[in-house]
C-alpha cells in the first residue's frame, strides 16, 4: 500500500484525479489498521500488566 | 552413565532428570546466545557491505559539493544542509510541546475517558506508518487544502521576509511534517521518564513543603531528564532517516543550492538573511539523495550512495555520543 502511494505521486497521474484522490483513501485505510492494532493491544495491555508500587 | 552396585533406584532416576533439565538450560542458553549474534552479524555483514562500497568514495568534496550527472563530482552538500535545517526546525517544533504535552499528561491530567483517548490515540501515531504523515503534510502544510496562493509580506526591524502561502515544497512543510511524526514519540519517550521517577522523590519534596510545580521543576524534571533527552535522540534519528514522508512533501531529487545558501557555518554571519529565508526555500536530504543515487542505473551511482550512507551513519553517531555525553553529566549533577 505504501508503494502504491508513492507510484502513484511520481506517476503521471493529474492531481485532483481520481488515482490522486485514492491515495488519500489508502492513507486513511493504512490508519485505521494500525488504530485497531493500537486497541487491541491497549485492551492486552490492561488486562496484563501489573502495578507496581 | 554408571550405577554404583548399591545404589538406589529413586536417585538414578533423578540424576536422569537433573541431565535433561541441564541439557535443556544450555540449549536454552544457546538459542538467547545465537539471537544476539544473528543479529549483530547481519548488521556487520550490512555495515562491511556499505563500507566496502563507499569508503573511497568519501572525501571532503564528496561533502562540500552539490549532486552531480557525473558520479565522480556528486556531492552531498544540498543533503547535509537540507538534513540539517528539516531535523532541527523539526526538533525545535516537536521537542517544547512534546516534554509539556508529556508534563501535563503524568502530572496534572486527572483521570478519565478523554485521557484515555489521548493515550490510545498518541500510541496509535507513534505506529502509523510514515508515509500517512507525509500523505497529511502534502495536504496541509505543501497545498493548504487548495488555498489560493499569495504571499505574505512581513516587514521586520532590519529586513522583511516574504512567506508564500500555501508552504509549498520547502523547508517549513517539510520542518512541519517530520515534527508531528516525531511528536508522540517525543511524549511517549518523555513519559515514560516522568513515571520512572521515584515516587519517593515526590513525596519527600512535598513532606518539606514544595508546592506541585517546585516539585516538578526541581525534582522531577531533572531526575527524569536523562530519559527524556534519549527519547529526543531517538525521535531525531529517526527524523534524519525518514525518506517516505519528505517524498511526498515534494522534496526536490537534484537541488543545486542549500536552503538560504548557507554552504557552510561561516555563511550565516557573511549574509544573516540566509537564516531567516532558509525554511521558505526547495530542499532535499540525505535519504532522499541516497534514495535518489540507489535508483539510478549507473553502477557508479552505487558507491556514491554508499559514501552518502556512510555519513548519514556518522552525523547518527554522533547525536548517540552527544546523548551519551548528556547523559553522564547529568547523571554525574544529580548524584552531588
Amino acid at each position: 500500500m505504501t508503494a502504491f502511494i508513492v507510484n502513484v505521486r511520481f506517476g503521471d497521474k493529474p492531481q485532483g484525479s481520481r488515482d490522486f484522490k485514492a491515495l488519500f483513501a489508502v492513507a486513511m485505510t493504512l490508519f485505521v489498521i494500525s488504530l485497531v492494532m493500537n486497541i487491541l493491544s491497549q485492551l492486552g495491555m490492561r488486562r496484563y500488566r501489573e502495578v507496581y508500587q | 552413565m554408571s550405577v554404583a552396585p548399591g545404589e538406589p533406584v529413586v536417585t538414578l532416576l533423578r540424576r536422569d532428570r537433573d541431565a535433561a533439565s541441564r541439557w535443556s538450560a544450555r540449549l536454552f542458553e544457546w538459542a538467547c546466545a545465537f539471537s544476539t549474534w544473528f543479529g549483530l552479524g547481519v548488521l556487520v555483514v550490512l555495515l562491511l557491505g556499505v563500507i566496502w562500497k563507499g569508503a573511497t568514495w568519501l572525501s571532503w568534496s564528496f561533502l562540500t559539493s552539490y549532486d552531480s550527472r557525473h558520479p565522480e563530482q556528486a556531492g552531498i552538500l544540498a543533503g547535509l544542509w537540507g538534513s540539517f535545517w528539516l531535523v532541527s526546525l523539526a526538533a525545535l517544533m516537536a521537542v517544547p510541546i512534546g516534554v509539556g504535552a508529556a508534563v501535563f499528561l503524568e502530572e496534572y491530567a486527572k483521570k478519565g475517558w478523554l485521557r484515555t483517548l489521548i493515550e490510545v490515540n498518541l500510541s496509535n501515531l507513534a505506529g502509523v506508518p510514515s508515509i500517512v504523515y507525509g500523505i497529511l503534510g502534502m495536504a496541509v502544510f505543501v497545498k493548504m487544502f487548495g488555498l489560493r496562493p499569495k504571499v505574505l509580506e512581513i516587514w521586520l526591524p532590519f529586513s522583511s521576509l516574504s512567506i508564500p502561502l500555501p508552504f509549498g515544497r520547502t523547508v517549513l512543510s517539510g520542518a512541519f511534517t517530520l515534527a508531528l511524526l516525531i511528536l508522540p514519540i517525543v511524549i511517549v519517550a518523555s513519559r515514560e521518564a516522568l513515571r520512572a521517577v521515584p515516587p519517593t522523590i515526590r513525596h519527600a519534596s512535598y513532606a518539606l513543603g514544595a508546592t506541585h510545580w517546585q516539585t516538578i521543576r526541581h525534582q522531577v524534571l531533572p531526575t527524569a531528564f536523562p530519559g527524556i533527552v534519549t527519547g529526543v535522540i531517538l525521535a531525531v534519528s529517526r527524523a534524519i532517516g525518514e525518506t517516505a514522508p519528505l517524498l511526498m512533501v515534494g522534496a526536490a531529487v537534484f537541488v543545486a543550492s542549500t536552503p538560504g545558501r548557507i554552504e557552510s557555518p561561516l555563511d550565516a554571519f557573511r549574509h544573516p538573511k540566509g537564516l531567516l529565508e532558509a525554511p521558505f526555500d526547495p530542499f532535499t536530504a540525505l535519504p532522499i539523495q541516497i534514495f535518489n543515487w540507489v535508483s539510478r542505473p549507473e553502477a557508479a551511482y552505487q558507491h556514491v550512495a554508499a559514501a552518502a550512507i556512510l555519513v548519514l551513519l556518522a552525523v547518527l553517531q554522533v547525536f548517540n555520543v552527544a546523548a551519551s555525553v548528556a547523559r553522564a553529566r547529568m547523571r554525574r549533577r544529580a548524584r552531588l
